[in-house]
């Protein structure tokens, strides 16, 4: 089936299977900044803001989101001009293998384009469903915890 | 990636959602985080149904079925309704909570589910659209077949002018709940006039425990022999594998007790 959907900005024209996950329709675009960890909504790898809220791909159909608009990490920054959020987290340590932060980034995102001076409290509950394996996540808030002071 | 779903249907109309229903292999998709392992060929788009919404009404608040935790957890309640609001604010996650709604999670109902344990407390009601189109206490709802052929429109909570308190256990912020405890009171002379206590997630439906609250109603709140009576309930919790059900039990009293001392600091509070 043909869908439009508004990626990073961009109008796009998909043909896509009506049982396709979103997550699955942005790999195959290109948008592999999107990662795909556990497929059940449990690790938060595969997390992006939809209409500026932040969901997990690997649960939303894309068929359910035709003409919506979604933000991948690709619209957040570049390797050249990253996004305040994404320097503060490696200046924080807190990107280790990195499959987490993607979906990190794009959580802390929408919760300071909301919230720009979030408690300690607000920033855990933004980000409590995402795993990282690696950091321990101390680092993770410390790093949005500069952010904000940033944005 | 589905591979059983061939069609997509988006209707315009209530009515015409429960036709699509009654006509065939097709179900209703709202938040899509229960829909995985539906063998349906197709799904219902409820989107443009409007049914994303939350209404004060004279003698109700209405929520729409497709409303997302999220949207009620950060609701500005304005009486003891807010402890809908922390159910479903520490449910799931934070993405999954702008997904999930609340009438998919009353359609599917896991035994894990946050939704029903409040809404016992609450006393509140579920509108179904189909045949017959009717609306059901919170309770009778809970008793009907999943997967039947009916429509969740909304969901109607009325006033709760008294003390509430939520509570939810689960060993990490990020996992099912072994048990959630709800619980609504409403005193009238230092007396307890009204006495809702729900439980659910460590039994298969969430239920009020009515035996509980026949002994409590009359008495004063600061009757010293509230926790002795909380401390009887007996029921049996469902396998655990993290959690024995002595455990469970045991922790469903010290929950009880917890939720009375919560609702008396709110009472003396005022
Ligand atoms: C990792 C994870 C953790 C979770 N943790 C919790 C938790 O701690 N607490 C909690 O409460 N929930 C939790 N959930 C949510 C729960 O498990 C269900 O996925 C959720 O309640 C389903 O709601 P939905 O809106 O996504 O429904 P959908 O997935 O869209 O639908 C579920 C079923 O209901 C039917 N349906 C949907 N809407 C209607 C309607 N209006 N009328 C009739 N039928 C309808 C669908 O056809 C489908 O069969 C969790 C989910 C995940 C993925
Ligand atoms: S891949 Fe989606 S939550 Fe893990
Ligand atoms: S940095 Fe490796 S999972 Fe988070």
């Amino acid at each position: 089936m043909q869908i439009e959907l508004t990626i990073n900005g961009k109008l796009k024209s998909l043909e896509i299977h009506p049982g396709e996950s979103l997550l699955e329709t942005l790999r195959k675009n290109g948008y592999t900044g999107v990662k795909y960890g556990c497929g059940t909504g449990d690790c938060g790898a595969c997390v992006v803001l939809l209409n500026e809220k932040p969901v997990n791909s690997c649960q939303v159909l894309t068929a359910a989101v035709d003409g919506e608009s979604v933000t991948t990490v690709e619209g957040i920054g570049t390797m050249d001009k990253p996004h305040p959020i994404q320097e503060e987290l490696v200046k924080a340590g807190a990107v280790q293998c990195g499959y987490c932060t993607p979906g990190v980034v794009l959580s802390a995102y929408a919760l300071l384009q909301t919230n720009p001076h979030p408690t300690e409290d607000e920033i855990k509950t933004a980000l409590d469903g995402h795993l990282c394996r690696c950091t321990g996540y101390v680092k993770i808030i410390e790093g949005v915890k500069n952010a904000a002071e940033k944005v | 990636m589905l591979e059983n779903i061939k069609e997509w249907f988006r209707p315009e109309s209530i009515a015409e959602t429960v036709e699509i229903i009654a006509n065939g292999n097709a179900i209703p998709y709202a938040g899509g985080t229960g829909s995985r392992s539906a063998r349906a060929l197709g799904l219902i788009d409820l989107r443009r149904l409007n049914l994303d919404y939350i209404r004060e009404e004279n003698d109700w608040v209405a929520i729409g079925a497709g409303t997302s935790f999220n949207k009620i957890a950060n609701y500005q309640w304005s009486d003891s309704r807010h402890i809908l609001a922390l159910a479903l604010g520490q449910a799931a996650s934070n993405p999954l909570r702008n997904l999930i709604t609340i009438g998919g999670s009353l359609a599917f109902r896991p035994a894990w589910s946050n939704v029903p344990t409040p809404l016992l407390a609450l006393g509140a009601s579920v509108k179904v659209a189909g045949a017959p189109a009717t609306e059901y206490p919170i309770a009778d709802f809970l008793h009907l077949k999943r997967n039947s052929k009916f429509f969740i429109t909304e969901v109607k909570v009325p006033p709760a002018p008294g003390y509430g308190v939520y509570h939810r256990f689960a060993r990490t912020r990020f996992d099912y709940a072994a048990l959630d405890l709800a619980v609504y009171i409403a005193i009238r002379s230092d007396t307890i006039e009204i006495c809702r206590i729900a439980v659910g997630n460590l039994i298969p439906v969430a239920r009020r425990l009515a035996e509980l609250e026949k002994n409590l109603t009359g008495l004063k709140i600061s009757d010293s022999g509230i926790s002795e009576i909380l401390k009887a309930v007996d029921l049996k919790p469902l396998k655990n594998s993290n959690f024995s059900r002595e455990f469970l039990l045991n922790m469903l009293k010290t929950e009880l007790v917890r939720a009375f001392t919560q609702i008396r600091e709110q009472i003396y509070a005022n």
